[in-house]
């Protein structure tokens, strides 16, 4: 799933270079730079390959502290 | 007898304006985010006329002071934050506008030395709170009333205008979740389309829907919303074909003169970095030919019946078809675009050009912007009265802003700066040294 998840980063930054530069320690705020608006198509598009859906009125920022977190935190929604 | 004006004001203008009973878009809530944005009204510092006052949430940094002050500025301003002594939760406190915030701290405090009795109170934008804040320090009001200002800030009022204008109008308002599906469907067969909050921001509160799956999502997520109490209102409108964002400045006054200020063309390099430049010859052409500063009075003469005055900054479309899309939305408010040509209207030399740009950015542990100004000084970039091309840097609180959480570890924030420059190729020597300034400096640049 960590590997899915970064490509839908560089997707959705449109930066094929991530693909390299991202790990499972990357924080997807900071490392992965997605600004807010990013960070809402990112979680649809999460939404759409994994077929999960994420309540945004209690989404936890502490998710997105690295891609490792947030995959964990998609698996468990994914149950 | 000229008054001086007491300039002040929250950039995020539309977060206080939007009710609280009205459904919202998936949103993640940004604390840190919201704390850069209220830093940014530093660079109101751009209005300041000799003698004015400026007052900030964060409090200027003393270098940068200093810097505009050897720039020709002379206002003067609060160095230190601005909160409340009796509010124990910093949250809360985050949650005021500047004038909400004003208007409730203790007597004796730096706005009350700073602020001279009977001068004139020069928002950013009209919210809650101006009125408390006006007459908590006696400033003289000529100010729209709140409620009005509020009322043709939305998205539908801009949609309505273009029918009292006779503009060609493709937006639709949906009042409910089944219109939402209903109106979403018929646009869908068409292509791509946006759903717009009644007081969206460019970045925030627009959501493109380009499938069923993602209109039946949205419409999931709006439910529960409205099983919760919360009123629908959006604005749908067909994906535009879009060659360049643009937007008119211009100012009504209280007898309903209007009087046009600039147009700025505002220009995306990739998503995390826009710039605003003057207009291309062309397009200047292009608007004169096709009566857009008609329009642009028409609207101003309509907000005033409507009992608006003050600043508007008009966003406008060209698309790649070659036809103009005039009213895009209006902001009846200060503008960053409005910033940028008065930056223009002091310093703009014969045979250069202009623009302003933002860079975001990431710091660990404390950073000193004064390490940055003396860089900047040192590498030749700094804008100085005389030196042609430079970086005119416009925030400095803004690049490491005060953490509402209080979290310790990394903090965001944000430079904006206007930058003179004689050719294309210079402007990418100013970026690439003033990119080498903030690393080394030791800010991460977030692009």
């Amino acid at each position: 799933m960590q590997q899915k998840v970064i490509e839908i980063i560089a997707e959705i930054k449109e930066e094929p270079g991530l693909l390299q530069t991202l790990s499972g320690a990357s924080d997807l705020t900071l490392d992965a730079a997605l600004d807010s608006l990013q960070i809402i198509n990112f979680i649809l598009r999460v939404e759409d390959e994994f077929n999960i859906e994420v309540d945004f009125d209690t989404f936890d920022l502490e998710h997105l502290k690295s891609v490792d977190r947030f995959s964990a935190y998609v698996a468990g929604l994914a149950v | 007898m000229m008054r001086n004006a007491v300039h002040c004001g929250s950039l995020e203008s539309e977060r206080y304006w939007r009710e609280e009973d009205l459904a919202s878009l998936p949103a993640i809530p940004d604390a840190k985010a919201l704390a850069i944005v209220q830093a940014m009204d530093e660079m109101l510092f751009v209005f300041c006329g000799s003698g004015d006052v400026l007052l900030t949430r964060q409090g200027m940094n003393r270098a940068q002071y200093d810097y505009l002050q050897a720039l020709g500025y002379a206002f003067s301003t609060n160095m230190d934050t601005l909160r409340l002594e009796t509010v124990e939760s910093v949250p809360a406190q985050a949650a005021l506008n500047i004038f909400e915030l004003l208007g409730r701290m203790d007597a004796g405090q730096e706005p009350d030395r700073l602020i001279p009795e009977g001068a004139l109170l020069e928002p950013f934008a009209v919210l809650p709170g101006t009125q408390e804040a006006v007459s908590r320090y006696k400033l003289l009001p000529t100010l729209p009333d709140e409620e009005i200002v509020r009322a043709v800030n939305t998205k539908s009022y801009s949609t309505a205008m273009r029918d009292r204008l006779g503009l060609p109008n493709i937006a639709v308002v949906v009042d409910s979740l089944e219109e939402l599906l209903q109106s979403g469907q018929a646009l869908l067969e068409k292509g791509a389309f946006l759903i717009k909050d009644e007081y969206g921001v460019s970045g925030k509160g627009n959501q493109l829907v380009d499938s069923e799956r993602m209109l039946r999502r949205m419409a999931g997520h709006l439910e529960s919303s409205r099983n919760q109490g919360k009123r629908i209102r959006f604005v749908l409108e067909p994906l535009l074909d879009r060659e360049t964002d643009f937007s008119c400045q211009f100012q009504i006054d209280p007898e309903g003169r209007v009087t046009l200020l600039s147009a700025q063309q505002l220009v995306n390099k990739g998503f995390a970095f826009g710039e605003s430049r003057s207009p291309q010859p062309s397009l200047l052409d292009k608007l004169d030919k096709e009566g857009y500063w008609e329009t642009m009075h028409s609207i101003g003469r309509e907000l005033h019946a409507d009992g608006y005055y003050g600043e508007v900054c008009v966003d406008s479309m060209l698309l790649r078809d070659g036809s103009l899309a005039p009213l895009v939305e209006i902001n009846a408010r200060k503008s960053m675009s409005l910033i940028k040509h008065h930056v223009d209207r002091r310093f703009k030399q014969e045979g250069m050009h202009t623009c302003l740009i933002q860079v975001p950015l990431a710091a660990m542990g404390k950073v000193h912007y004064e390490e940055l100004l003396e860089r900047m000084e040192e590498t030749g970039i700094l804008f100085s009265l005389g030196a042609g091309e430079g970086v005119m840097p416009l925030t400095s609180s803004a690049l490491q802003p005060l953490d509402p959480s209080r979290a310790a570890g990394s903090t965001k924030g944000k430079l904006y700066a206007a930058l003179t420059y004689r050719s294309e190729d210079s402007k990418r020597g100013l970026i690439h040294t003033l990119d080498e300034s903030l690393m080394r400096t030791g800010y991460t640049i977030l692009r």
